[in-house]
């Protein structure tokens, strides 16, 4: 039983669900590009969606729900500023996916939330909106739309070059931990999924836990690349049968039941 | 104390539509909801609120009958903010119909979701969360006008609770402030309230910085207990002016 061949297969997990979200966010910012492509963005701010718009974006959206199961949510966001004031219109085309179900979120109704709640603040909007650049945010409390610890891959949406808004799509950690919590114990050590901030995603290693952040050991293995979600699998824990170490500090060991 | 007690406890006090009513109430009352700005239509309040639509439609009608709400009909229908009245704002206050037992109570639940939300943030944030909290904080000591202090004040508050990394934590801040929000926006007025809690949140933000989650907590559970008598002596200062209205 090869343990590298265990890890190779939980990363071929993890870099397919992360690839994916960034490909599918990618192919709806450009769907969206092309729908948008007779629109000029005021500049520094989005534009507002005529109702044709909407609905070609909606049949993109959910299209890339249905292709994608492990993606909990998709959409459009933008935002027009009005002239000299704090105020303007959130634009925000969400649909949500369990199961085999599809459903619209009306986040854009209450525009008085939307301003209290202002997603401009979120990594997942701020970035390709000041730099045009895709980015992956994550772990995050995403109490804007679904409550939920949530992963967002988000990408610009560019009409001439003009920023127009953001195309993104959500992956739950809680359906993360469902595809991938089976392989990473088959590891057989303790194994941490990381951020780019070395924030723990999710963990099988005993105290160590999601949301916290990791300071990478000696002893460690780490497989990816820094810049996105990688996996880190640690030494295993001392074996019990080695007496005589009460004082010892204990070593992050698998979370199972004791004499297992 | 059995499953059951917990499970068939009832709901709280009033039927689902008086607490529809008293939160919407309130917040009007209190200036978080503006003259003319419009509510969500039934179905989409039915859904934020957790409620059945019928629900909703009830505590539609009672707010209509008490002329906090009106409801126009056609194309640009729906629901909308009435001004209130200066009266009504003074008898029908969140900070006068609730009782000193209600208010020390949320204080309470508010400081444990803060001050543990406060110690798992001193251990979970990085370079860029003390940024984005250091900016909420500046725009919560520039803000002027009550309503805008109230409101920077929530958006700390649930920036502190997001860091803590915990959705439950974040979401229960969320359903503490809907209560909380119109509460302490009658203390900001007050010039001396908000100086105390800009030095409180400056305390704060340092020993977060300094990934200090002991004294963190303590700075954050301290903050909130402040604040909860503040809002205590505020509420006998009103009373004392006049006997607190009976519920209807």
């Amino acid at each position: 039983m090869n343990e590298d061949a265990h890890i190779d297969r939980a990363h071929g997990i993890l870099d397919c669900v992360v690839n994916d979200a960034r490909n599918t966010a990618a192919a709806l910012a450009e769907a969206a590009a092309q729908i948008l492509s007779g629109q000029t963005p005021t500049p520094g701010s989005g534009l507002r969606l005529s109702a044709d718009h909407r609905r070609a974006l909606q049949t993109h959206i959910q299209v890339a729900l249905q292709l994608n199961p492990w993606c909990n949510g998709a959409g459009f966001a933008s935002f027009e500023a009005h002239a000299d004031t704090d105020d303007g219109y959130w634009t925000l085309e969400w649909w949500q996916q369990e199961g085999r179900s599809l459903q619209h979120v009306p986040l854009e109704r209450n525009q008085e939330t939307r301003r209290r709640l202002d997603f401009r603040a979120f990594a997942w909007f701020d970035q390709p909106a000041r730099r045009h650049l895709p980015v992956i945010e994550g772990p995050y409390v995403d109490y804007i739309c679904n409550g939920a610890y949530t992963i967002t891959a988000a990408h610009p949406v560019l009409v001439r070059q003009a920023f127009a808004g953001v195309a993104a799509v959500d992956v739950l950690v809680s359906t993360l931990d469902r595809m991938l919590l089976p392989a990473l114990r088959r590891i057989g050590k303790p194994a941490l999924v990381l951020n780019a901030d070395s924030r723990v995603v999710m963990s099988t290693a005993h105290r160590i836990r999601t949301g916290s952040l990791w300071q990478p050991q000696h002893g460690d293995r780490l497989i990816g690349a820094p810049g996105a979600l990688r996996l880190a699998v640690l030494p295993a824990p001392p074996s019990h049968a080695a007496g005589g170490h009460a004082g010892q500090p204990s070593l992050p060991g698998l979370a199972h039941s004791p004499g297992s | 104390m059995t499953a059951h007690a917990i499970v068939y406890a009832p709901i709280g006090q009033g039927t689902r539509s008086e607490q529809v009513v008293e939160r919407l109430s309130n917040a009007i009352v209190a200036g978080l909801l503006h003259p003319d700005e419009q509510l969500p239509n039934e179905n989409e309040l039915s859904r934020l609120m957790g409620v059945s639509p019928v629900t909703v439609r009830e505590a539609l009608n009672t707010l209509r009958a008490r002329q906090l709400i009106d409801t126009r009909r056609g194309r640009n229908g729906g629901s909308f903010v009435c001004p209130v009245p200066a009266q009504m704002m003074h008898d029908r206050h969140p900070l006068r119909l609730a009782t000193p037992g209600d208010l020390a109570d949320l204080g309470e639940l508010h400081c444990a979701v803060i001050g543990h939300s406060a110690k798992l943030a001193a251990q979970r944030s990085t370079a860029d969360d003390h940024r984005r909290l250091a900016q909420e904080i500046d725009q919560f000591e520039a803000a002027k006008a009550a309503q805008a202090r109230a409101q920077a004040d929530m958006r700390c508050l649930l920036l502190l609770a997001t860091h803590a990394q915990s959705a439950r934590l974040a979401n229960q801040e969320l359903e503490i402030q809907a209560e909380w929000a119109p509460l302490v926006a009658a203390l900001y007025p007050h010039g001396s309230v908000h100086a105390e809690m800009v030095a409180a949140y400056r305390r704060l933000q340092a020993a977060l910085q300094a990934g200090d989650d002991l004294a963190g907590s303590a700075l954050a559970l301290d903050m909130i207990s402040t604040q909860t008598d503040h809002l205590l002596e505020h509420k006998l200062r009103l009373d004392a002016t006049a006997p607190p209205p009976q519920q209807t």
